[in-house]
């Protein structure tokens, strides 16, 4: 339950080093995009970027707990 | 659910402030200016150009009334002034400095329109010419009044780099105010147990500190993809974000220390006096060594710790200090959902 999942950090480090590769290459091209209607572009992906960032967050507690109840029900 | 207003309130918030900070529109501005016929940034004296002005937002009645190239110690005045309804001011300028002639500096572009001034910094450069005698439109300048300038227009400020960008500080800036608060609530949560030794407070500062670091995290995010567009790179070099991702690392240490401890009144004990020693070194990173730095891409640093006048006006303020309210209203909602997830997870286990 407590230990370290070095899996789980590898695998997070190792895509977080794919995004920022990713992002250099796709980098004139993003930021063209980003920039169109004024800068306007922009907002909207700063605006996903949060909300699927408090998605992200939800779905993973909701699994969590999806779990719990498995568990209970089990022992009951 | 459980003492629902403040979900509530952030939920509203939220809802005014997406909406609201969407919808609102930005100030008239100069987005950029060109020469007629060239495809330079540089102006000879002792000739002359016609002056292509880019008007962002001019709205209906858009009435030019004054152009000024200056920098400072020279200003020119344009005339034939032509507004051509599809955003394009024409300008005719005719820089001269008679026999004195000039060193090459940039000039600062300013427009006069309904009885408000608008301004382009560094707008075009200006080289002396070979033959410089022709009679040019210099003045003396009207600092005063265009220093004096009141914000009549309605909407978000227009600044240059930013344009509608601008709108960023109701979504980005928020993120690292809730990350502040519910790191600040998770130190004293810390101090409560320590002063308890009630288990639960440590569970409660664990959650916190979960719920924190995903709002730092998307801070950085956002931030990334905001500075790409405006500063030039994903991760410019900026104290304030150096001094955030050596905060975050150390919460980070602070999950694997909690997490590499057994016992759970020793793990409790360990994590609360970490944490309770990581807030105040976590608050000078990211709020006192970048103002020590003197030098940031980021506003309130080196000046004030609040924004300054120049960075929020009143129309701002209006979206701002709701988004930063609704934020942590959020923020505090999930971190609350983890602790009663965890809490339910150890009665369970003890079960």
């Amino acid at each position: 339950m407590n230990h370290i999942n070095l899996k789980k950090i590898g695998l997070a480090l190792l895509t977080i080093f794919g995004i920022s590769l990713a992002a250099k290459a796709a980098n004139s091209v993003a930021q063209d995009a980003m920039r169109g209607n004024a800068k306007f572009n922009v907002v909207a992906v700063v605006l996903g970027i949060i909300f699927a960032g408090i998605a992200f967050f939800l779905f993973r507690l909701d699994k969590k707990v999806s779990k719990l109840e498995k568990d209970k029900e089990q022992k009951i | 659910m459980k003492q629902a207003w403040w979900k509530i309130l952030g939920v509203v918030l939220i809802g005014y402030v997406v909406v609201g900070g969407l919808f609102t529109p930005l100030k008239t501005g100069i987005t950029g200016v060109a020469v007629e016929g060239s495809n330079q940034f540089n102006i000879l004296s002792g000739q002359k150009y016609n002056l292509l002005i880019d008007i962002y937002n001019p709205g209906n009645g858009f009435k030019p009334e004054e152009v000024l190239l200056a920098n400072g110690s020279k200003t020119f005045k344009a005339d034939a002034l032509k507004w051509d309804e599809e955003g394009i001011l024409t300008a005719g300028i005719h820089p001269g400095f008679g026999k004195n002639g000039a060193s090459e500096t940039m000039y600062n572009l300013f427009v006069k329109a309904n009885g408000q001034w608008m301004s382009l910094p560094n707008a075009l450069g200006l080289k002396a010419g070979i033959s410089d005698t022709l009679k040019s439109n210099a003045i003396e300048l009207k600092q005063d009044e265009i220093a004096a300038n009141p914000d009549k227009l309605k909407g978000f400020p227009n600044r240059i780099i930013l344009y509608e960008s601008i709108r960023n500080l109701l979504y980005h800036v928020p993120m690292w105010f809730s990350m502040i608060f519910i790191l600040a609530f998770a130190a004293i949560q810390a101090m409560r147990y320590l002063s308890t030794g009630n288990l639960d407070y440590d569970l409660r500062s664990d959650a916190l500190i979960r719920t924190g670091l995903l709002a730092g995290i998307l801070g950085c995010l956002t931030g990334s993809v905001w500075a790409s567009v405006t500063w030039g790179s994903w991760w410019p070099r900026d104290p304030k974000l150096n001094g955030v991702a050596i905060g975050m690392l150390m919460y980070l240490a602070y999950l694997l220390l909690r997490n590499g401890i057994k016992d759970e009144h020793q793990r409790a004990r360990i994590a609360s006096v970490y944490n309770l020693f990581v807030f105040p070194i976590f608050i000078s990173l990211i709020v006192i060594m970048p103002k020590l730095a003197g030098d940031s891409l980021h506003p309130g640093a080196g000046g004030t710790v609040t924004f300054k006048q120049y960075d929020l006006d009143n129309t701002l303020r209006l979206y701002f200090y709701p988004s930063v309210i609704g934020w942590i209203c959020i923020f505090s909602w999930l971190a609350s959902l983890l602790y009663r997830y965890k809490k339910l997870e150890i009665e369970q286990i003890e079960s």
